[in-house]
C-alpha cells in the first residue's frame, strides 16, 4: 500500500498540537481534510458530501446521534478555508517541522557534550555519531583524519590557525566540523552555546572559530548531492528557507520563520534567494551571511521580489500576507460577487414515473438509460455530489461534476456486475448441492427399493408424499401392482427437491419446538444476559 | 498504522478485507489469549459498516459471541455509525470482552450457529445486555 495517504500520525510527537491541529481538520466520516465543511446543530462538524449522504440514510449526526437534517445543515467557511489552506502547506510544514528538529536536537547535544568534554575526554565514537548523523561521507573522512591530529594535543592550534591564513575565503564553517576544535581546548566551549542563539551576531562568531577545509575536501562535498540538509554542513551556513526560499544562517532559520514567513511578513536582513546569493562572490556570501543583505552593497535587491512570487505562484499556498495581492482567490472566497448557486430540490421518487425521472435527468444532462432504480440512483448520486459543491469554497465546474457521475456509472455499473456475478455463482452452488442431495436421495431409495421395504422407506414421509399409492413387497408378483410402484419411485424421484425440502423443513420444525422448549427451560433458569436469537426469516 | 494497544495488524494489504491480532487484555478472564478478527470492507463503508467476525481456532468464549465467531455487538449493526473506525470497533471489542464475567457461549448458540447465514449483518440482531 504505497498510496500519499496522509494521517495526523505524520507530525512528530514533539509537535503534538499539530498532530490535534490536523485530526481536528479532517472529516470523521472519511478522515480526510474537510471538503466543503459543513456545522449540525450539534456543532460536529464533517465534508459536505459525506454528511449529505449520511443523511440520506439516518437522520442522526453521525458523532453524537441527535436527529438531525440536511436543512439543519449551516457552511462552516473558515473552518473550510483553514482545512483548505493547511492541507496546501502541510508537505511544506511537515518538511519544515522535521527538519527543524534536526538543528534542534543538534545544539542540545553539543552543550552536553561540550559540558562533558571537561570532564572526560571524548572518544572518537562519540563524535563519529554525531557526524554521520548530519554530515556526509566525504566530510567524515576528513573529519577521521582530524581526529589523529586534535589527539595530538597542541597540533590542533596550529592546524587551525593554519588553515585559516591558507583559506581560500570561501569558509566551510559547519557546527559539526567545528565541534572538535572547540572542544578539545577547554578554554573555548564557551562559543558554543551562542550558537544557539539565532542572530547575526552568534553567526558571526561561528565563523570566527570555523575553520576551511582543504580543496580536495571542498570538490568533494561539491559533488554531494545539494539536498537542504547536507547544504547545510557542506558549504556556508545559509540555508534556503523552506518556505521563502530566502538565504538565512542555518542558526537563525527557526527565529526567522517564526518572525517573518508564517506571519507572512518579509526578512528585512535575510532577503535573497540562496539560488542568487551562491552566484556572488565568496567574501559577499560571508557578509551577506553576517549581516544580511542590508550591508552587502554587491547584492541588488531586486531578484528577491520575482523569486518570492514565483515560489508562491507555482503553488496555491496562499499566506496573509499575500492575500491582497489580486489573484483567484477573490473569486473563490465567499466574498466574491458571484450569487450563491441554487441547490437542487430532493424529488419524491415514489411519485415519479419512468417518463418523469428521465426527463428531469435529461434537464441536469445526465443519462437517461436503464431502469428506474438506476435513474433515482443515478440522480440521488447527482444530487449529492451537486449541493455538496455548492458548499465548497473551491467549486468544481460541471463539467467536472458530470465527469465524476461517469466515474460513478462506471464503479456503479462493476459493483452491480460483481454482485450479480456472486449471486449467480451462490445460486448455481446451492443448485449443484441441490441436486447432489437429490443424487443421494435417489441412489439411497434406489437401494431400498431393491433390497426390501419400500413400503416402510415410504412410510417415512407418508405424511407428505400423500400419493394415496402405497405398493405393496406382498404383491410384487402383481404386474400392475409392480409398474404402479416403479411409477410411484419415478414420481418421487422426478421431485425429490420438493421431498427433501418438505422433509428439512418439518424436521426443522420438530426441532424449533424443542429449541422453543429448551430456552423456555432455560430462561426460566436463568433470565440473563445473551442474544435473543428471532427464528431465522426465510432460513432455508 | 498507528493500532491501539492489544491490536496487531496481520493483514491489511487490501482495502476490502483485514485481518487483525486481539490480544485479550490484562487481568480479565481472557488475558494471555490471542484472537483473530477479520473486517470485511463492503463499497459503501464507511456509510456501512463493516463486516466482523471472530476467525480462526480460537473464537472467545463469551456470552455475546457465538462459536462461528459472530459476534453480538450493536455497534456493528444497526447502531453503526460513519464515524467509527477499526480501531473504535477494536476498542468497543476490548471492552465488552473485558467486562466478562464468566466464559461461557450464548445459551441459543446450538441453534444460531445452525441456523445463521455466513455474514452477521442478514442476522436480526435483538440487544438486551447493557452491562457490557
Amino acid at each position: 500500500m504505497d498510496f500519499d495517504i496522509t494521517d495526523p500520525s505524520d507530525w512528530p510527537k514533539e509537535f503534538g498540537p499539530l498532530r490535534e491541529i490536523d485530526s481536528h481538520l479532517r472529516c470523521p466520516i472519511c478522515k480526510e481534510y474537510l471538503r466543503a465543511a459543513m456545522m449540525l446543530q450539534c456543532h460536529h462538524n464533517f465534508c459536505s458530501e459525506c454528511i449529505r449522504r449520511h443523511l440520506d440514510k439516518e437522520s442522526t449526526c453521525p458523532a453524537c446521534r441527535v436527529s438531525t437534517s440536511t436543512s439543519q445543515l449551516r457552511r462552516n467557511v473558515s473552518l473550510e478555508e483553514i482545512a483548505n489552506n493547511f492541507g496546501d502547506v502541510r508537505q511544506l510544514l511537515l518538511k519544515t517541522v522535521r527538519e527543524s528538529l534536526e538543528p534542534k536536537s543538534a545544539p542540545a547535544q553539543t552543550l552536553e557534550c561540550a559540558e562533558s568534554m571537561d570532564i572526560d575526554d571524548f572518544t572518537p565514537q562519540q563524535k563519529r555519531r554525531r557526524i554521520s548523523a548530519r554530515v556526509g561521507k566525504a566530510l567524515l573522512s576528513a573529519q577521521r583524519g582530524r581526529t589523529h591530529e586534535s589527539d595530538d594535543n597542541d597540533h590542533d592550534d596550529d592546524f587551525t590557525m593554519h588553515s585559516q591564513e591558507s583559506s581560500s575565503g570561501r569558509k566551510y564553517s559547519t557546527r559539526s566540523s567545528t565541534r572538535p576544535v572547540l572542544r578539545s581546548r577547554g578554554g573555548r566551549s564557551e562559543t558554543t552555546p551562542t550558537e544557539q542563539v539565532p542572530n547575526p551576531q552568534s553567526a558571526s562568531s561561528s565563523q570566527t572559530s570555523s575553520y576551511s577545509l582543504s580543496e580536495e575536501h571542498t570538490s568533494a562535498s561539491e559533488q554531494a548531492s545539494p539536498t537542504p540538509a547536507k547544504e547545510s554542513t557542506f558549504k556556508h551556513t545559509l540555508v534556503a528557507c523552506p518556505v521563502c526560499t530566502m538565504a538565512i544562517p542555518e542558526a537563525n532559520t527557526n527565529s526567522h520563520l517564526d518572525k517573518y514567513c508564517f506571519s507572512g511578513k518579509q526578512d528585512p536582513i535575510y532577503n535573497v534567494a540562496l539560488s542568487v546569493v551562491e552566484t556572488y562572490s565568496p567574501q559577499a556570501i560571508a557578509t551577506y551571511e553576517k549581516d544580511g543583505s542590508s550591508k552587502s552593497v554587491s547584492l541588488p535587491a531586486s531578484p528577491q521580489r520575482n523569486t518570492l512570487r514565483s515560489a508562491f505562484s507555482s503553488s496555491p499556498v496562499r499566506f496573509n500576507g499575500f492575500a491582497q495581492q489580486p489573484s483567484k482567490l477573490g473569486a473563490q472566497s465567499g466574498a466574491a460577487p458571484i450569487p450563491e448557486p441554487k441547490r437542487l430540490p430532493k424529488l419524491t421518487y415514489s411519485v415519479l414515473n419512468d417518463k418523469q425521472l428521465r426527463k428531469k435527468l435529461q434537464e441536469l444532462g445526465l443519462p437517461t438509460h436503464g431502469d428506474k432504480q438506476l435513474m433515482q440512483r443515478r440522480h440521488a448520486e447527482y444530487l449529492t455530489l451537486y449541493n455538496a459543491n455548492c458548499d465548497s469554497t473551491r467549486p468544481q465546474t460541471i463539467a467536472q461534476l458530470h465527469k465524476a457521475m461517469d466515474n460513478w456509472e462506471r464503479t456503479y455499473m462493476r459493483d452491480l456486475n460483481a454482485k450479480d456475478a456472486q449471486r449467480r455463482a451462490q445460486e448455481e452452488q446451492q443448485q449443484k448441492y441441490a441436486q447432489e442431495l437429490a443424487q443421494q436421495k435417489q441412489q439411497e431409495d434406489a437401494a431400498s427399493t431393491d433390497v426390501t421395504n419400500l413400503p416402510s422407506s415410504q412410510s417415512s414421509n407418508s405424511g407428505t408424499t400423500g400419493t394415496g399409492f402405497v405398493p405393496n413387497q406382498a404383491n410384487n408378483n402383481d404386474v400392475n401392482v409392480a409398474i404402479a410402484s416403479q411409477a410411484a419411485q419415478a414420481h418421487k424421484l422426478k421431485n425429490a427437491d420438493n421431498y427433501n425440502d418438505l422433509i428439512a423443513d418439518i424436521r426443522r420444525r420438530q426441532q424449533r419446538e424443542k429449541d422453543a422448549k429448551a430456552k423456555a427451560a432455560l430462561e426460566a433458569n436463568d433470565a440473563a444476559s445473551a442474544p435473543i436469537q428471532p427464528p431465522p426469516q426465510e432460513e432455508l | 498504522m498507528n493500532p491501539p494497544a492489544g491490536v496487531d495488524i496481520i493483514d491489511a494489504n487490501d482495502f476490502k478485507v483485514w485481518k487483525l491480532g486481539l490480544a485479550g487484555a490484562p487481568a480479565t478472564l481472557y488475558e494471555g489469549e490471542k484472537f483473530q478478527l477479520e473486517f470485511n470492507f463492503g463499497p459503501n463503508y464507511p456509510l456501512e459498516s463493516p463486516q466482523v467476525l471472530f476467525v480462526g481456532d480460537n473464537v472467545p468464549i463469551h456470552p455475546h459471541i457465538y462459536s462461528n465467531g459472530h459476534i453480538c455487538l450493536d455497534v456493528l449493526y444497526n447502531h453503526w455509525s460513519p464515524v467509527q473506525t477499526v480501531a473504535s470497533i477494536c476498542l468497543s471489542l476490548q471492552s465488552m470482552l473485558s467486562s466478562c464475567t464468566s466464559k461461557e457461549r450464548p445459551p441459543d448458540n446450538a441453534t444460531y450457529v445452525k441456523t445463521a447465514r455466513s455474514n452477521p449483518k442478514h442476522t436480526a440482531w435483538a440487544f438486551h445486555d447493557d452491562t457490557v
